[in-house]
């Protein structure tokens, strides 16, 4: 019989591995090498030292993700999303839904959350903001009326509620110009005049006179890198195929994200005419009723796709 | 000149070779040849499940592997299933459609099956001539090698030998067959209580055993979505996922390749158990919408096949290109939409004018849908002999009730052996018992056990259906006394015309095709709902006369009645022909009280009108 040229090594068991890595990918939040070690049926088993050391060389290859250990107790743990990544998703899905100051945000992102010490936290809380604030991802919502403080949200500011009271004024003063036989127009080209900025957009004439149309008119916000790459990677988390071209269910993602409708759709447009993803839609898009059209994104046209699919070797 | 789009619909993986852009679904193709590869090299077996739009090429994908695996040096075997069956009866669809797939020509135009058997054949013996001699001695080693039954390998002995080819081939798709023919093949029939889709399975899988671990064998499987028989019926699609997952499970050199629409998914997850998706989805790939340039390329690829050598094909070209720019956009087209815009736009360009044919502008709907069945009636009419007639009612009949009534279905669970179907409607239940046995022993044994098993109190009305092909000889004792004491009970056998078969057949078609994506009006998929819609709205359709006959709830004909037509029957069976006075003075009745009578029953006598009026046997 040959014999290996290297000794046999607890650490390449890839069945083990496997088993390891299938309870991790199941658990609801990190778990620790013993949870881990207890789970793994006796056939796969390995000696629990031999085993954080296979977990602790997959977290360095990146295939699994450490938890640090925590203040008092709290042991060293695994999982397949790493701790800011989690903390990450939990801040934008509590903000797609609604607008907070950075304390109550604070405070919504740890309830219910995997534990993690309030400084660690607050830090990823800051680096976070800053970040998707930097690239149109969230929006900082500015102190307004009786909102003191700076509020956080996953759309941008309502400049109209910020306006409305310069907007008044305005209307006050025209007013009083029109008795001296001063029209509106001029009044606005003064003002305009005494702005730093120039406008090129239609004439004022046009929008003083239609109430409804003077107000900012904001372009759809770009949907930022942050959300694409993470679409993409619940993509290949929720379907391991996903790389491969496997098909993605759109209700499934969209419950994966839990992203603002609005947001989840455009995003997935945009990764379709950025050629990363290609689109299916239902053959009989009238045999859906409305919920279920709700679940789907709709081209504009009467289609609706139903499912996303990655383009192969695209995406990264 | 013929529209060179207007092909669009490939209906099965057989159709002969025909223009081809490779680059299309080169992916999908490739994994399929890896997947192949991997049959062959770790001798397992593996699955590619192929999702798609409808209309993107997923039957074209199974068409280019069916010809890429007779290119092979290596002997592939290439099986096609289409699921439009009931899914009581999967196991025997999956049986006839590979015993028709393994009689398809191979390579060298030999049956794939011939060249199956003539490879082992030659594994064993090393030599390109087998005597006769050493024949039977290396079909048990087969035999043994594989764990074939000895009736099969009676049966391959006997294709060998080229003798009794189609009673062997029809005992391979599991047909009855009378006992005479059993005899004469040497192969032992199934015992009454052998439960068929067991006996079924057990061929697959032996056939497949066959093939052996050498032979790669891909078997496709398509129109998944046919398999349900009304909205959201989950239960073909469950038993399909078992069915694929034992396929896996239990051989060792199978490809199966599954294709299904892409809003399919949602259903197919539901009604598929985990492990058996697991089964079916090895491999999983979406096919791509196609880009601009390849676009370009299909059409390129149809106008190149353009025969006539005057016409100028470069304007057309150049036509379409120009349009196809903002037609397939960023989001990509399916081939069948573009080759739809395309065959439109030809037909415009052609305009009316000599050398041309006027568009035709295309018919509304319901005449759309007529043309269709009309036209797959007329081709029915012919084929549905007493073997496909089980498996046309099996699958359309729970589907036609439902359409009529939307509260009845098929009943899950069989109440007895014997009753092949049960339709639940608000008012009643019925049991429909299909005899279409060619060996009378085995049709009595079954009438037996209804005459015996079946209770009286059941609630349930029960219908007895019979090809109008198969008569019941009046020399068949048993079988006419069962028949005499069911008749008693109620319990009626009828015999629907070869109109109401081809209907039937037509109609199954129609909504198999609806289901699966692959009828088109206008160039888009006309749902399955629209096609109940519309066959409802008919008002007379021979389909639907057989399903009131069954649905009613008629007196059982008199005992004198039935005394007086058997007699007629065994005096038919002796004279063939003869006229109606002599008839009526033979069975000692008067010619004016034989005349209405024979009228009532023109089903089991021929009747001329004449003067003289005849009477003749309506059973070649």
């Amino acid at each position: 019989m040959d014999m290996p040229l290297t000794p046999s090594d607890d650490l390449s068991r890839p069945e083990t591995l496997m088993v390891a890595k299938k309870i991790i990918e199941r658990s609801v939040k990190p778990i620790t090498a013993d949870e881990i070690h207890q789970d793994i049926p006796g056939l796969y088993q390995l000696k629990k030292q031999d085993l954080v050391r296979l977990l602790q060389r997959e977290a360095g290859y990146g295939t699994i993700h450490r938890w640090p250990a925590g203040s008092g107790s709290r042991k060293e743990r695994f999982w397949h999303q790493d701790e800011t990544s989690y903390f990450q998703d939990r801040i934008l899905s509590v903000l797609s839904r609604q607008m907070l100051t950075k304390t109550v945000l604070l405070e919504n992102v740890k309830k219910d959350a995997v534990p993690c010490s309030k400084t660690h936290l607050t830090r990823i809380v800051n680096t976070t903001l800053a970040a998707l604030i930097k690239e149109k991802t969230l929006f900082e919502i500015p102190p307004w009326g009786s909102f003191k403080k700076s509020r956080y949200a996953a759309h941008p500011p309502d400049l109209k509620l910020y306006l409305d009271k310069t907007r008044k004024e305005f209307d006050r003063i025209c007013q009083k110009l029109k008795k001296a036989g001063i029209g509106t127009e001029q009044v606005f080209a003064a003002f305009e005049k005494m702005l730093p900025l120039s406008r090129t957009a239609a004439s004022p004439s046009e929008e003083v006179d239609n109430k409804e149309t003077f107000q900012p008119i904001l372009p759809e916000p770009d949907v930022s890198e942050t959300v694409l790459t993470r679409i993409v990677k619940t993509m290949l988390r929720i379907v391991p195929g996903a790389a491969k071209q496997a098909p993605v269910w759109i209700p499934d993602l969209r419950n994966a994200l839990d992203l603002p409708k609005s947001a989840f759709d455009r995003a997935i447009l945009t990764l379709a005419k950025q050629g990363t993803v290609f689109l299916n839609n239902h053959a009989h898009p009238a045999q859906m009723n409305d919920s279920e059209k709700e679940t789907m994104i709709a081209d504009g046209q009467g289609n609706y796709y139903v499912v996303v699919v990655l383009r192969e070797g695209n995406h990264g | 000149m013929i529209n060179p789009f207007q092909n669009r619909i490939v209906a099965d993986p057989w159709r002969p070779g025909g223009a081809d852009v490779a680059e299309i679904h080169s992916n999908a193709f490739s994994l399929c040849c890896r997947a192949m590869n991997t049959v062959r090299k770790e001798g397992r077996t593996t699955s590619v499940l192929l999702y798609g739009e409808t209309g993107s090429g997923k039957t074209h994908v199974l068409n280019r592997l069916q010809h890429y695996t007779l290119t092979l040096p290596n002997l592939h075997v290439f099986g096609s299933v289409r699921l439009h069956t009931s899914p009581n009866r999967l196991w025997r669809h999956l049986r006839t459609c590979l015993v028709e797939s393994l009689g398809k020509p191979g390579k060298n135009g030999r049956t794939q099956l011939e060249l199956v058997f003539m490879r082992r054949l030659y594994l064993l013996y090393r030599k390109r001539a087998v005597p006769f001699e050493a024949l039977v001695d290396l079909t048990e080693t087969i035999r043994t090698d594989s764990r074939l039954s000895p009736n099969l390998c009676q049966a391959l002995l006997h294709l060998i030998h080229q003798h009794h080819c189609p009673d062997v081939i029809a005992w391979l798709k599991g047909h009855s067959l009378p006992e005479s023919t059993y005899s004469r093949l040497q192969i032992r029939p199934p015992d009454e209580t052998d439960d068929l889709e067991d006996l079924a399975r057990e061929m697959v899988l032996e056939l497949c055993r066959l093939a052996g671990p050498t032979i790669p064998v891909v078997l496709s499987f398509d129109q998944i979505e046919a398999l349900q028989r009304y909205p959201k019926d989950i239960d073909g699609l469950f038993r399909f996922g078992q069915a694929i997952r034992t396929l896996h499970d239990e051989t060792s050199n199978l490809l199966l390749v599954t294709c299904i629409q892409t809003f399919f998914l949602g259903e197919l997850r539901k009604a598929v158990a985990f492990p058996d998706f697991d089964a079916m989805s090895c491999h999983v790939l979406t096919l791509d919408t196609l880009t601009g340039g390849q676009a370009l390329k299909l059409i390129s690829s149809r106008i190149d096949a353009i025969q006539d050598k005057g016409f100028d094909k470069s304007p057309l070209f150049q036509t379409l290109a120009k349009d196809m720019t903002d037609f397939v956009g960023e989001a990509g087209r399916t081939c069948r939409a573009v080759l739809s815009r395309c065959s439109d736009i030809f037909d415009n360009l052609s305009g009316p004018g000599p050398g041309h044919g006027q568009p035709d502008s295309e018919p509304p709907l319901g005449t759309f849908l007529q043309n269709e069945m009309d036209a797959l009636e007329e081709n029915a009419f012919s084929r549905i002999g007493p073997d496909e007639m089980d498996d046309v009612l099996s699958n359309v009949l729970p589907s036609l009730v439902n359409i009529l009534d939307d509260r009845c279905r098929e009943k899950a669970r069989k109440l007895h052996p014997d009753v092949d179907m049960v339709m639940a409607c608000p008012d009643a239940e019925i049991g429909i018992c299909l005899c279409n046995h060619q060996n009378m022993n085995s049709l009595a044994g079954k009438l037996r056990r209804l005459v015996q098993n079946f209770p009286h109190e059941q609630k349930m009305r029960l219908v007895l259906l019979r090809h109008p092909q198969l008569r019941i000889r009046p020399g068949a004792k048993k079988v006419n006394q069962y028949l005499r004491q069911l008749n008693d009970r109620h319990i009626r056998l009828f015999t629907p015309s070869l109109e109401a078969l081809a209907a039937l057949d037509a109609l199954r078609s129609v909504l198999s095709d609806a289901r699966s994506g692959d009828l088109t009006y206008q160039g888009k998929p006309i749902h399955e709902k629209t096609v109940r819609e519309w066959f409802k709205s008919l008002k007379a359709n021979p389909a639907m006369a057989f399903m009131d006959d069954i649905l009613s709830d008629s007196e059982p004909m008199p005992s004198e009645e039935q005394e007086l037509l058997q007699c007629l029957l065994e005096l038919m069976e002796k004279e063939r022909i003869i006229a109606l006075t002599e008839a009526a003075h033979r069975v000692h009745i008067e010619a004016t009280r034989l005349e209405p009578f024979v009228k009532k029953h023109l089903r089991e006598i021929g009747y001329l009108e004449g003067p003289p009026a005849v009477l003749f046997d309506v059973v070649q």
